[in-house]
């Protein structure tokens, strides 16, 4: 079974992880290994798919874009990891409702990937796929994409409005910088609820 | 390395009689879907003599050289040909420099583009702007104005047929200089198809400069997106560079100056690609500060001397023109000195 050798995999970084942490924080589990694996997977799968669409327009001015754009991912993922494998250690309720709400999102991008391909020439089957990734993404922390899309926004076009060396480029920049830094953060804001009393509680009970 | 020499590839469907140099992505997959849109266009257009009378041009008189996207026929190039550059067409075409233009989005319509083939792709009619009057391909636009002509069409522009002439759109450069040895680059694919399209232009003096016309995508497919960022423009630029190295590695290849131009789609000229550009091209003329697609600095011209420079310098009062002939893009002007070789 590939899952429990993936949980011994990262069982050793987690328990060191655990040992160094300052005292504040807490490492502990409701036992149920399953859901932890789903939440850092959906949130690494969201976090970086979001980071991804952050760093377009920023990587885009970078002389080896692939390389910027890799780490975006690779940060986005790492914060969704983390905090997706924090909300499955405490709440298999929440979990499962983010995941519902990530396949909700992946079946309307699909739908519109879909609608749109005969529309655009250069689309291919893949590319709908994509957009269904991009939705589930989005879907699995709507709340913060959300508040982050409209921040971006609003400021990219009052960017875009005010000063005079500013394009439409800019603002299109800051809204999907905002969707990305506003999805990402949901994942933090989800962990930090579902921890109770302040405290950030971290996937993997120290157990010899 | 990302990029094939002389392999077979698309010239099967467009090259024809025309012998062109073709370099091709390596990736197998871009290749399939390259080689689709590929199977929709007509073959390339090739004509190496100018017949246009050039009066009182000495052989090392400054060649205007201009970079313009034409939107499909929408800028009225005849209009910018006689206003910016003082060519004439008609039956006695005439004009009293030499010139040299690398276009964008320039179309061709008329039966030798194929009706469908099993396989070929094509996209959706584009008309960006209408025209103002009759639209005029670019082969006539040659042939009327007296002009040398190297058109290599990317992709075929609709399904429809008029009369029973279809229509592609690529890239393409005119002159009033004598053109040889065609060559084609097919960049990677990042949404559609786009080929650098380039050609060895031959001086009144005898010395010869390589010219490049290019077309960039504006953005990737959202695949190609998430798979490598927003990286479209500087895959495709590294690509160009890594081509024209090889194809000057080629035995026998001619170690010229290259002046290459064109529609780069950039949003900026801080932007990655731009600056590749500019560091494959070091002898390119410093940008004039203006944008020439809205408030975007789309068209640009870069340059290199290379090995043997014969010559040929930086390209001097590199400018766009104020008006845009009802294309949505300025064309851009320079003027080529040739100096002492």
């Amino acid at each position: 079974m590939a899952f429990p050798r993936l949980i011994r995999f990262v069982r050793g970084p987690l328990v060191a992880a655990c040992l160094t942490m300052p005292s504040w924080l807490q490492c502990q589990s409701d036992g149920n290994e399953w859901t932890i694996v789903a939440g850092a997977a959906l949130g690494a799968y969201s976090g970086g798919i979001l980071g991804t669409v952050g760093g377009v327009m920023p990587c885009g001015y970078a002389l080896n874009p692939s390389s910027c754009s890799l780490t975006w991912t690779l940060v986005g993922a790492g914060i969704g990891g983390v905090s997706g494998g924090h909300i499955g250690s405490v709440s298999r309720e929440r979990m499962g409702d983010l995941a519902t709400s990530a396949a909700i999102g992946f079946g309307v991008g699909t739908a519109v990937g879909v609608v749109l391909a005969p529309f655009v020439h250069h689309y291919t089957w893949q590319d709908a796929l994509a957009i269904g990734m991009i939705g589930g993404a989005i879907g699995a922390s709507p709340k913060g994409a959300a508040i982050g899309l409209a921040a971006g926004l609003a400021g990219g076009v009052l960017l875009w409005r005010v000063i005079p060396t500013a394009t439409s480029e800019d603002a299109l920049q800051t809204a999907l910088l905002g969707l990305a830094v506003g999805g990402i953060s949901g994942w933090m804001a989800e962990a930090l609820q579902v921890g109770g009393n302040g405290a950030v509680v971290f996937p993997m009970s120290v157990a010899f | 390395m990302t990029t094939d020499v002389g392999r077979r590839g698309c010239d099967a469907y467009t090259s024809e009689n025309v012998a062109v140099l073709w370099m091709v992505p390596r990736d197998d997959n871009d290749r399939r879907q390259l080689d689709s849109w590929c199977r929709a266009v007509g073959p390339i257009v090739f004509v190496p003599n100018a017949s246009i009378e050039v009066a009182d041009a000495g052989p090392a008189d400054p060649v205007v050289l201009a970079v313009w996207n034409v939107s499909l026929g929408a800028g009225n190039l005849r209009a910018f040909l006689e206003r910016e550059i003082g060519l004439r067409c008609g039956p006695q075409p005439h004009v009293e420099t030499h010139a040299l233009l690398l276009l964008q989005e320039a179309f061709r319509q008329d039966e030798s583009v194929p009706p469908d083939r099993p396989g070929a792709k094509s996209q959706f009619t584009l008309r960006e702007r209408e025209p103002i009057g009759e639209r005029v391909d670019i082969e006539r636009v040659a042939s009327e104005c007296g002009l040398s002509l190297l058109y290599i069409p990317s992709v075929r522009n609709g399904d429809r047929e008029t009369g029973g002439k279809r229509e592609d759109l690529g890239n393409a450069i005119l002159s009033t200089l004598p053109l040889r040895d065609p060559f084609a680059m097919e960049l990677p694919r990042e949404a559609s198809r786009r080929v650098a399209t380039g050609v060895v232009v031959d001086f009144p003096d005898g010395r010869s400069l390589r010219a490049l016309s290019l077309h960039f995508n504006t953005f990737p497919g959202p695949w190609k997106l998430l798979r490598t960022g927003n990286s479209s423009r500087v895959r495709q630029a590294l690509a160009l560079a890594e081509a024209l190295t090889l194809m000057e590695a080629q035995p026998g290849a001619e170690q010229i100056a290259t002046l290459a131009g064109g529609d780069m789609n950039t949003w900026s000229t801080h932007e990655g690609a731009f600056r590749q550009l500019m560091a494959a091209f070091p002898d390119s003329p410093e940008w004039h500060g203006e944008p020439t697609r809205g408030s975007f600095p789309t068209d640009h011209l870069f340059f290199r001397k290379g090995s043997t420079p014969n010559g040929f310098s930086t390209p001097v009062s590199y400018h766009p023109v104020t008006v845009d002939y009802n294309s949505d893009h300025r064309p851009v002007i320079a003027w080529m000195l040739l100096g002492s070789r």
